[in-house]
């Protein structure tokens, strides 16, 4: 299941919220080993997690799986405000309808074996899109590993470089614009055998029982 | 090495392509005087990336693991022992079926694999990640 959190209803979603600040510090601090986002609490937040931001997280029998952050690229964000010159060739696009994709997780044991790890991926990156083009949001800019070229491709987007790869936190990383519509839902949709909807259709939330 | 030189391809660059599921490929470039310039190097490595993406598609190719697995269990079951280079009596043995089954599901796999002969059925379950 996927909720959508904004600012309108992120009181509504408080102990969710804490339950991924913290997945986000045990999978970028403990594992990935980006120690620069370390937190003596424990929480993995930055100053991008602030009433712009957007969650998209996935949950399954009251736990949170997976997750995703949104932030619109006219307010600072991740490539504006710490690597901007990642987007030195093409520039950094800044709209309305285009949104910064960061902090794209699924939860150690959801990911392992090819379908299981692969559903709760596609689930949260179809909740992105659903998101998004019911938001008249046309494009995502992001920050992204290299290896994650291969599966948007594989998938169908478009991924229009910004800048040429440079090394970050040891990966190869690159800024990347990829504008979106309802053919990019489809072909993800089909990559991950996903039949229909994964977001939850009313923004409130329901009795999840999340258990932080 | 020596005959890529006799071309004129005295140095190169190579590109593995990894996957969530793996290696997959590699996309190797080579020249006279190729420009190896870091800056260069980081732009190759960009178009490597794309021209394998490209091609795959071209060639209807998902090369990610992740694609609808075409095999049943059994099947899968069968071609692994095979790859392990047991003969169908053997693998009879191991799953405790007839040996005419086992034959049954290579068959099986070999029209669903597109192969003509058992060898070449395992090597297409291995590389499409089926095995």
């Amino acid at each position: 299941m996927i909720h959508v959190i904004t600012g309108a209803n992120r009181h509504l979603y408080e102990p969710e919220l804490l339950a991924h600040f913290r997945l986000r510090h045990e999978i970028y601090v403990m594992e990935r080993n980006w120690t620069n986002l370390a937190r003596p609490d424990g929480l993995e937040r930055d100053q991008f997690d602030n009433e712009d931001a957007t969650y998209i997280l996935a949950s399954a029998n009251g736990q949170i799986i997976g997750g995703s952050r949104l932030v619109p690229t006219t307010r600072p964000h991740l490539l504006s405000e710490v690597f901007p010159y990642l987007a030195s060739v093409r520039g950094l696009p800044r709209a309305i309808d285009i949104y910064e994709w960061t902090r794209m997780f699924v939860v150690k044991n959801r990911r392992e074996g090819r379908t299981m790890g692969g559903q709760t991926r596609g689930m949260v990156i179809c909740g992105v899109l659903e998101h998004c083009l019911d938001n008249s949001i046309t494009g995502l800019t992001a920050l992204i590993e290299m290896f994650w070229l291969p599966l948007f491709h594989s998938m169908g987007w478009t991924v229009v470089p910004l800048g040429l790869p440079e090394l970050i936190n040891g990966e190869w990383s690159i800024a990347v614009k990829m504008p979106i519509d309802e053919n990019t839902l489809a072909s993800t949709r089909a990559f991950h055998g996903i039949a229909g909807h994964v977001r939850l259709t009313a923004q409130r939330k329901s009795s999840t029982g999340i258990t932080v | 090495m020596a005959v890529a030189r006799d071309f004129g391809l005295n140095k190169g660059f190579l590109v593995p392509i990894v996957r969530s599921t793996g290696f997959q490929a590699c996309v190797t470039m080579a020249g006279e005087r190729p420009d190896l310039e870091p800056r260069a190097k980081q732009a190759l490595h960009l178009v490597s990336m794309y021209a394998h993406a490209r091609c795959a598609a071209l060639m209807g190719c998902e090369s990610d693991g992740q694609r609808r697995r075409v095999l049943s269990e059994r099947e899968r079951d069968v071609l692994a022992w095979a790859a392990e280079g047991k003969s169908s009596w053997e693998i009879a043995t191991i799953l405790g079926v007839s040996e005419r089954t086992v034959n049954w599901h290579v068959e099986q796999s070999k029209r669903k694999l597109d192969a003509v002969t058992r060898t070449q059925a395992v090597i297409k379950a291995l590389r499409s990640g089926e095995i």
